[in-house]
């Protein structure tokens, strides 16, 4: 109750009504008290001329007219309700007065009444305004008197006039008579007092039920719609769903405009969260959609990695969010042939992956019934394109392998070249043709390499070469060769992640615009093991070149195996046995991405690893010695020299 | 290997195919040393050379330097092999490579 804005208002309101209140009665009182002045001054005017009039005829010396006017004065004062009326003969000097006579109305004093009587002289009572009077002679002269005794109203005249019953003329007396006519102030007010207060307290108790009945209306009238108000906006969320009525509106007041604008704004709000709710569910679907097809897609890809002997196959493909349609593809079968590809579907969401999961359904039946690749292209265009509403295409690389012969024959359908990482970064961009699924009818051309043990085939879609960092830079064809060629003659791990990461590092924070998908196939070397003894002589160094040149691997490191073997075995066959006979033992293993040799001799312990030229050192004007040894382990990767059991062992190991 | 001797004024053009070996090497020295005396000049071409080890370094060499007194050795048609090679043992800025 205390927080009402009611409660608030009483307390302001009530005391300034109170104050208003008895501002009001003041003003009351006064004016009451004025006009009783006025009448009161009126009357004691009146009655002192009248009397001054009568008292012509007064004769002083006559005790009888003593009494009689006496009697007259009396009945005088209570007639008109004056209080005292009497004729006085001053002695200004002696500052004394005689009372002649003197009338007493109700509310006379007793005192009074029994201290003054016609003939008694009081002494020292003459006031300064009875001697003005005196003086003044002319008119009456009212004197308001308030003293301990009493508030009093007294009018002088003087009566100057005489009657001469003798001469039956009016003369002059020889001295004149004051005449006063007193009221009682008090008396008057005391009356008029008790009458106010009277009013005065049925006026505040009326004007206080009033002002509460005033209160009262005025709280019903506004608290209620306003709590009603309140409750409804308290209760707005939570009611929605019951549905929510209108306030009711009364009249055209503050009040009713409220009510009218909160229903407006429901209506608003209602409205506004209806559209947010169906924006959401649309994108809701929306995204349903979207993780759908993002989950056909993947769904329909092989494993990430695939090995047997002579091929192993690491593929990846990493949704943009967004955007739906790279696959990668591979299939071996039991001859051993391997079929690779990679595709990249043009439109978005579920329909995309659809198209994508006929696309491989497809290429998956083309390669069983051993179509080559540029059947299996154009079969799958005609295909695709018989039904293809949506007019999606999609740009396809199809390749199979075939170990045997070593050959990698291939068609494209208008998707980025792949590349193959051998000695050199060959980038296999023939063959190329339309994307498939829009023209019936499409030839696809095929063309084949030969491929090597260790050579790496790798497949990619455009996610890769146009990734974006935050810059809007591009990763580029060209940063990607230049990144595919690190791998040459060296250890070729898992190139797929590697290059997928070096990607990623490129693009930094900024999102992937596009899926990306790698497919990598390495041609694993045949591992090999072959040994040889042979006599110290340098023509025994062909034997060891046939064993090296009959390797299936890439010429340039074939031909610096050539060279390390060279050297090593010449200079063992020059020192080893200090010119008499002895045996080589030359073991080559292959294996493991590496080629290692041993060369083993029974010779004077001596290794061939210590005292190596440096070549920023070397006298090349004069000198010509060490270069062999010099060459051969320099384009070893690895080399270690031991003697043991008598034999000096040195091994060498290259990567292939 | 193989060469093949061709001579403009005083300037012998050997043509040396296939590997420069040890094996082979003593085969390209002979050579040289038959034209030797005549010789001012002498250009290796060596477009069909696939290989070379110490060995073949060694006799280029020693023509280089026999050839200093006069209008020196050329070396032409390098493939890629062979230069890496003469590049490791830092020859190739000794020798004149064209």
């Amino acid at each position: 109750m205390r927080k009402s804005i009611f409660f608030k208002l009483a307390l302001i309101l009530i005391p300034v009504v109170l104050v208003c209140e008895l501002v009001q009665l003041y003003i009351s009182y006064r004016t009451i008290y004025d006009s009783n002045l006025k009448t009161v001054s009126k009357l004691t005017e009146s009655t002192s001329l009248t009397v001054s009039e009568m008292f012509r005829y007064f004769d002083e010396d006559s005790e009888n007219d003593q009494y009689e006017y006496g009697l007259e004065l009396s009945r005088m004062c209570e007639t008109w309700g004056v209080t005292y009326i009497y004729a006085l003969d001053v002695d200004i000097d002696k500052r004394s007065e005689k009372y002649l006579a003197i009338g007493f109305g109700e509310d006379a004093a007793e005192i009074v009444k029994k201290s003054r009587y016609a003939g008694v002289v009081v002494q020292g009572t003459v006031s300064d305004a009875q001697i003005q009077a005196y003086r003044n002679k002319e008119n009456s002269f009212i004197v308001h008197e308030k003293t301990e005794l009493d508030d009093t109203i007294t009018c002088y005249s003087i009566s100057k006039d005489k009657y001469d019953y003798t001469n039956y003329k009016i003369v002059k007396r020889d001295k004149p008579i004051l005449i006063g006519a007193e009221v009682s102030f008090s008396a008057v007010m005391k009356e008029s007092r008790q009458r106010f207060f009277s009013t005065a307290t049925y006026d505040l108790i009326f004007t206080f039920m009033l002002t509460l009945a005033i209160f009262i209306v005025f709280y019903l009238r506004v608290n209620g719609p306003v709590r009603r108000i309140s409750s409804r906006m308290k209760n707005f969320v939570s009611d929605r769903d019951k549905g929510v009525e209108k306030l009711k509106v009364r009249g055209n007041d503050e009040l009713a405009e409220m009510s009218r604008s909160f229903n407006l704004m429901t209506e608003e709000i209602n409205s506004y969260i209806t559209s947010i709710d169906s924006l959401n569910k649309e994108k809701h679907t929306q995204e349903a959609e979207l993780d759908i097809a993002r989950n056909i897609q993947t769904g329909l890809l092989k494993p990430g990695s695939y090995e047997n002997g002579s091929v192993s196959i690491n593929a990846c493909m990493h949704a943009a969010k967004n955007v739906g349609g790279d696959l990668y593809d591979y299939q071996v079968f039991d001859d051993g042939r391997v079929f690779i590809c990679v595709a990249d579907v043009s439109g978005k969401g579920i329909s995309a992956a659809l198209f994508m999961s006929r696309a491989i359904t497809l290429l998956h039946q083309y390669a069983l019934h051993d179509y080559s690749p540029s059947r299996m292209l154009r079969e799958y265009n005609n295909t695709l394109a018989e039904q293809n509403p949506n007019g999606m295409f999609i740009t396809t690389f199809a390749a199979v392998y075939d170990p045997k012969t070593h050959q990698l024959t291939y068609s494209n359908a208008g998707h980025n070249h792949p590349y193959v990482i051998a000695d050199k970064l060959i980038e296999l961009d023939g063959a190329l043709g339309v994307a498939a699924g829009i023209f019936e009818g499409m030839e696809y051309e095929q063309e084949t390499i030969t491929l090597h043990p260790g050579d790496v085939v790798f497949l990619y879609t455009d996610g890769v070469n146009e990734a974006e960092n935050s810059n809007g830079e591009m990763y580029g064809t060209e940063a990607l060769e230049n990144e595919l060629r690190k791998y040459i003659g060296a250890a070729k791990g898992n190139i797929s992640d590697e290059v997928l990461s070096t990607v990623r590092e490129f693009s930094g924070h900024a999102d992937q615009s596009d899926d990306i998908t790698i497919l990598t196939l390495k041609l694993e070397q045949a591992s090999l093991h072959d040994e040889i003894t042979v006599k110290n002589r340098a023509e025994n160094l062909k034997i060891v070149i046939e064993k090296i040149n009959a390797l299936d691997i890439n010429e340039e490191t074939k031909a610096q195996l050539l060279l390390i073997a060279e050297e090593l075995f010449v200079n063992i066959c020059s020192y080893a046995y200090k010119g008499k006979d002895g045996d080589i033992t030359f073991v080559l293993d292959i294996g493991n991405d590496q080629a290692s040799m041993i060369f083993t001799d029974e010779g004077e312990p001596f290794d061939p690893t210590a005292d190596l030229i440096d070549i920023e050192e070397y006298d090349h004007e004069n000198s010509i010695g060490g270069l062999g040894r010099f060459l051969a382990f320099e384009l070893a990767d690895e080399y270690s020299y031991a003697y043991e059991n008598g034999k000096n062992t040195l091994k060498i190991i290259k990567k292939i | 290997m193989t060469t093949e001797v061709k001579k403009a004024n005083g300037a012998y053009t050997i043509k040396i195919s296939g590997g420069i070996d040890t094996l082979t090497a003593p085969e390209l020295e002979q050579t040289f040393k038959e034209i030797e005396p005549q010789a001012d000049k002498v250009i290796f071409d060596m477009k069909e050379v696939d290989y070379i080890s110490s060995a073949g370094i060694r006799v280029l060499v020693y023509v280089h330097r026999a050839m200093s007194s006069k209008d020196g050795l050329v070396l032409r048609g390098l493939n890629k092999n062979v230069s890496t090679i003469i590049s490791l043992t830092g020859f190739d800025k000794v020798l004149t490579i064209e």
